[in-house]
């Protein structure tokens, strides 16, 4: 398997050679006509970076880190186009990603083989993002072909969701867990027990068990929830069948939905922060995971909290040289910290990652320059080498599914994030999600959400934070200084806003927003924090294209042969205005709107004795007006103007008014 | 009057409210207090104030002549290039829209105005008037400037966060902020969100009406054919930014809204979404402005002052201010409160 060259060994300790691969059984497929190797359980996405594909495209001139949150959709040849992340790798596919590509003359074929020699391999899928929308998602606008019916529909297979997942069981009430990843457990092996919790193998083991419960669970993986309306969860699920891929799109039913989606790592903002080899904690934690994938054999950590210590000793464990762990926090302290120290890593405080930059183009590799975090102090420290930057950031709630049901948020000053504010009915928030800090928390309100919708008194819980005294409090997500120039980026994912076009409008940039976008534009004060919970109701949980549907003009009135004079027409001649004819000398039509004087040189609109406001009864010429009075000259004449002027006309017909 | 109160409380965050805010303190010597909701250059447009509308009247059509080069002189005054220049689209599909537009061209070939028909079937298969060379307010640009304008001027402005009013029968108030209480002679609810917030519905004007509101943020695939355009039946405002984004504004039924956008869009589709926003607003039902005093309680409410609201700001100042000239006076006159059939008189498309 010499093409994977990210991919950890088998047995890699913690856990990190990729629980969902089955290693008996390689594969290989295409993806744009490079192949690609990889084992049974990789995902298109996670088979790529394993073979070295780290960039999306390009941004303007910016390469775009290819990852979780930020991968074209993939199609096989005449396939519906599906997630890059939730579709399985198949043996012998051939995969195309769509949307615009700048391909090399050169891709494929011999050529490309020749190409591939004399460079090395293509690793990036040369889109082109900033023009024009990327392509749909069309599971958003598909109809649900199976509808399931239960009591507890819960979103997020995480200890919340697992919890909650298991009291449903308990209580002898359906229940369908919904998680988007292949595995269930979420991130407790990241974060792992704080103070007297279970270790996360026996916290989630027992979770587990939950789930087979007097009513069993099901389990519907490699699912995304993507929308939640009056108490059904619509779900895309991709599946493997038979050597073929389809997706399908579910309606689940509930009384209840239960919201525990946990939380998202903000991107720490600075100059080539969506560089490939950028990579975020918790996601190269799930990449090692679950898929035995770590990006080249150098690494450098930059983070605001100790969990990323935890990565950092673990990577050590399996290989990976840490060159060092870059803390924003100021002479931090936690077991974890000594436990770096003691490993023998570098340790650094109170910087922040200012820049990272491709060596070579092409190439794996980047080099970090880092900034002491405050903004008026102008000191750099020197540039290292590295293959992959884990750039942690801290945390926000992910309420996108909570705000696309109508929920609200506010900005919490407290803990930097996006807090959901009021209640829906029948939706409950739990977990990281909800705001809850510990494992303990996240099970406590989960259960306790479940009892509340049974009617039962839900038990007391508590949240577990660790002392200061014992651990420093996590920082807010590193930003560098504004004088290190580049564009840096405010999250991850499709909004592309930098940081530069965030500062004065946000009003007019043309795609939706992240939950991590708006927290990032109040951390570096380019968003009042008070319009933040507005505008993510505006701006985040809003996806697809705007529909067509059915809408047909409003219906006219029936025809009449006198219609009625208008409305906006009414006073305008007076009380009593007269109904008529008037006709040109020449057969022409006169339209609504011309306006009618006794003599020809008037132009004031004020001074016009009525106005054509219909065509003439019969499709005859000339039109029918309204008078405010008759003309003062003998013959009756008066004059109508239209395009081309005062037309000299007469009344040939007066009406009632109907 | 103490010398902390105030003649007027102007509650309203639309560029009227503002203009006229300053316009009263600068022009007329009032003392003015403005709540209104700080400038916000993230939300989504709710609204598009432009020099010209589709209307019927005459004297409307006539006022709006004179008070355009007005206002603009004023918008000068505040700040530079806070206006963009268009060349807005009206757009009508049945006949009986058709018509009003017909009304329209008249009135507006008779003033001289710029206006032109249009035949362009990639847009419409209805009737299109093209007038030119009108005023965009540019909200992100504008409203800053607005904000130092006022202060500059000495109009107090209040946050409806921090402030707490109290509005009594008689139409005074009194204003709570930052810990000391003022006075006001008379208040003015000058945009919908001051309506729905300080008058219960019994109150409201009988024209007034509630209506639903939609304002959506889109990425065309492809530029949209004009920079602004008002559809007459789908209730519809669309305005293509310079930076490829379009807004819109609809009124009316919100399950609709995204066909009405869809289908009036066709060239520009597929439109991706990037931003939505349900929101309350008023109407009135006989399609006039309304500027009367609420019912029961004397305070002046404001509604359905269209796209063209802000440039009738100079003249609503002289109104408020009681030197209004004669015709400005008739004008308002006309738009006051529903007696009899008096405000039919008024009457626009609706």
């Amino acid at each position: 398997m010499s093409n994977q060259a990210h991919r950890l060994p088998a047995d890699a300790r913690h856990g990190l050679g990729g629980s969902v691969l089955d290693r008996s059984q390689p594969l290989r497929f295409r993806l744009n006509g490079r192949q690609i190797e990889g084992f049974s359980g990789d995902t298109v996405l996670s088979a790529a970076l394993a073979n070295g594909i780290q960039s999306a495209g390009r941004h303007a001139d910016t390469p775009l880190a290819l990852d979780e949150t930020f991968a074209p959709l993939v199609a096989t040849h005449g396939g519906e186009p599906l997630p890059m992340d939730r579709t399985p790798a198949i043996d012998g596919a051939e995969f195309t990603t769509i949307g615009i590509r700048r391909d090399p003359i050169a891709s494929s074929g011999v050529l490309g083989a020749l190409r591939h020699l004399l460079v090395g391999p293509n690793r990036t899928l040369n889109h082109r993002y900033g023009d024009v929308p990327p392509s749909p998602e069309p599971w958003r606008t598909a109809r649900p072909e199976e509808e399931i019916l239960a009591e507890f529909a819960i979103i997020g297979g995480g200890v919340a969701g697992l919890a909650a997942a298991g009291a449903a069981s308990a209580a002898s009430r359906s229940a369908v867990l919904i998680e988007r990843t292949p595995t269930l457990g979420g991130a407790i092996h990241f974060f792992g027990a704080v103070e007297n919790e279970d270790s996360p193998d026996v916290t989630l083991e027992r979770l587990m068990r939950g789930l087979d419960g007097k009513t069993p669970v099901t389990r519907l993986l490699a699912a995304e929830a993507f929308a939640i309306d009056y108490g059904t969860v619509k779900v895309h699920q991709v599946v493997a069948e038979g050597g073929r891929i389809r997706s399908r799109v579910l309606a689940v039913t509930a009384r209840t939905v239960i919201l525990a989606p946990g939380s998202l790592e903000r991107l720490p903002v600075f100059a080539g922060n969506r560089a490939p080899g950028v990579v975020a904690a918790l996601a190269a934690y799930h990449r090692a995971r679950r898929y035995g994938v770590w990006v080249g054999k150098r690494t450098i950590v930059n983070t605001p909290h100790s969990n990323a210590y935890r990565l950092a000793l673990q990577a050590a464990d399996v290989g990976i040289s840490v060159q060092r762990i870059v803390d924003t926090r100021i002479n931090p302290h936690s077991r974890f910290v000594d436990f770096a120290k003691a490993s023998g890593i570098t340790l650094a405080s109170g910087l922040v990652a200012s820049r990272a930059d491709p060596i070579r183009r092409n190439e794996p590799g980047l080099r970090v320059g880092f900034a002491v975090a405050i903004e008026d102090i102008a000191r750099d420290s020197q540039t290292f080498e590295t293959d992959t930057l884990i750039a942690a950031g801290s945390w926000q709630p992910d309420l996108t599914l909570w705000l696309s049901a109508g929920g609200s948020v506010g900005w919490d000053a407290q803990n930097n994030w996006l807090a959901p504010r009021g209640s829906r009915e029948n939706l409950v928030l739990v977990g990281s999600a909800a705001g809850w800090h510990s494992t303990t928390a996240a099970i406590g309100s989960a259960e306790a959400a479940v009892a509340a919708a049974l009617g039962k008194a839900p038990a007391p819980f508590e949240d577990i934070r660790i002392d200061a005294t014992f651990e420093t409090p996590d920082a807010p997500t590193p930003v560098a200084p504004r004088r290190v120039t580049g564009p840096a980026y405010l999250d991850r994912g499709i909004s592309l806003v930098t940081r530069r076009s965030a500062a004065p409008d946000l009003t007019h940039h043309p795609v939706a927003l992240s939950l991590g976008d708006i927290a990032a534009a109040v951390q570096i004060g380019a968003m009042a924090p008070r319009d933040a919970g507005p505008v993510a109701a505006e701006r985040c949980g809003i996806s697809g294209d705007i529909a067509g549907g059915a809408w047909t003009l409003p219906a006219e009135a029936a025809a009449t042969e006198i219609p009625p004079v208008p409305t906006y027409l009414t006073g305008r001649f007076g009380p009593k205005p007269l109904l008529c004819v008037v006709t040109a000398f020449d057969p022409r039509h006169f339209e609504p709107g011309c306006l009618v004087f006794e003599r020809s040189e008037v132009l004031d609109p004020l001074k016009a004795i009525g106005v054509v406001y219909a065509p003439a009864p019969g499709g005859a010429p000339g039109g029918l007006a309204v008078l405010g009075t008759l003309p003062a000259s003998p013959d009756g004449s008066l004059f109508v103007r239209d395009s081309s002027g005062a037309v000299a006309s007469k009344i040939t017909e007066k009406l009632k008014a109907t | 009057m103490p010398e902390n109160d105030f003649d007027h409380l102007i509650i309203g965050s639309t560029p009227l409210d503002g203009l006229v805010a300053g316009q009263l303190q600068r022009e007329h010597g009032k003392r003015v207090c403005l709540v209104a909701e700080p400038w916000s250059s993230f939300g989504l447009e709710r609204r598009f104030d432009c020099s010209i509308e589709p209307v019927t009247r005459p004297e409307t059509l006539l006022l709006l002549k004179r008070l355009v080069p007005e206002t603009l002189k004023i918008i000068g005054s505040i700040g530079r290039n806070l206006t963009d220049k268009v060349d807005p689209l009206f757009v009508a599909e049945t006949q009986g829209t058709a018509a009003v537009l017909g009304h329209f061209l008249h009135l507006a070939q008779l003033l001289e105005l710029p206006v032109e028909r249009v035949a362009d079937r990639s847009i419409s298969e209805g009737t299109l008037l093209r007038v030119r060379g009108q005023h965009l307010i540019a909200h992100h640009r504008f409203a800053p400037a607005l904000e130092a304008w006022l202060d500059a001027a000495g109009v107090r402005r209040l946050d409806p966060d921090d402030t707490t009013i109290t509005i009594r029968k008689d139409g005074t108030a009194r204003i709570a902020a930052a810990g000391s209480e003022t006075e006001v002679a008379q208040v003015l609810l000058a945009d919908d969100a001051a309506v729905l917030a300080h008058l219960p519905p019994e109150a409201w004007d009988r024209a007034v009406v509630r209506t639903l509101s939609t304002a959506l943020l889109m990425q065309p695939a492809k530029p949209a054919a004009v920079p602004f355009s008002l559809w007459l039946d789908r209730r519809m405002s669309l305005r293509q930014e310079p930076k490829g984004s379009l807004a819109a504004t609809l009124t009316g039924e919100r399950d609709t809204a995204e066909a009405r956008v869809a289908t009036a869009t066709s060239r520009s589709l597929p439109l991706r979404r990037a931003g939505e926003a349900r929101y309350e607003t008023l109407a009135t039902s006989d399609g006039a402005p309304l500027l009367a005093p609420a019912r029961g309680i004397k305070v002046t409410h404001l509604v359905g002052f269209g796209v063209t609201g802000a440039f009738l700001a100079p003249a609503l100042a002289r109104h408020l201010a009681g030197v209004a000239s004669a015709d400005e006076a008739a004008w308002f006159a006309a738009r006051g409160a529903t007696r009899g059939n008096q405000r039919l008189n008024a009457a626009e498309f609706a």
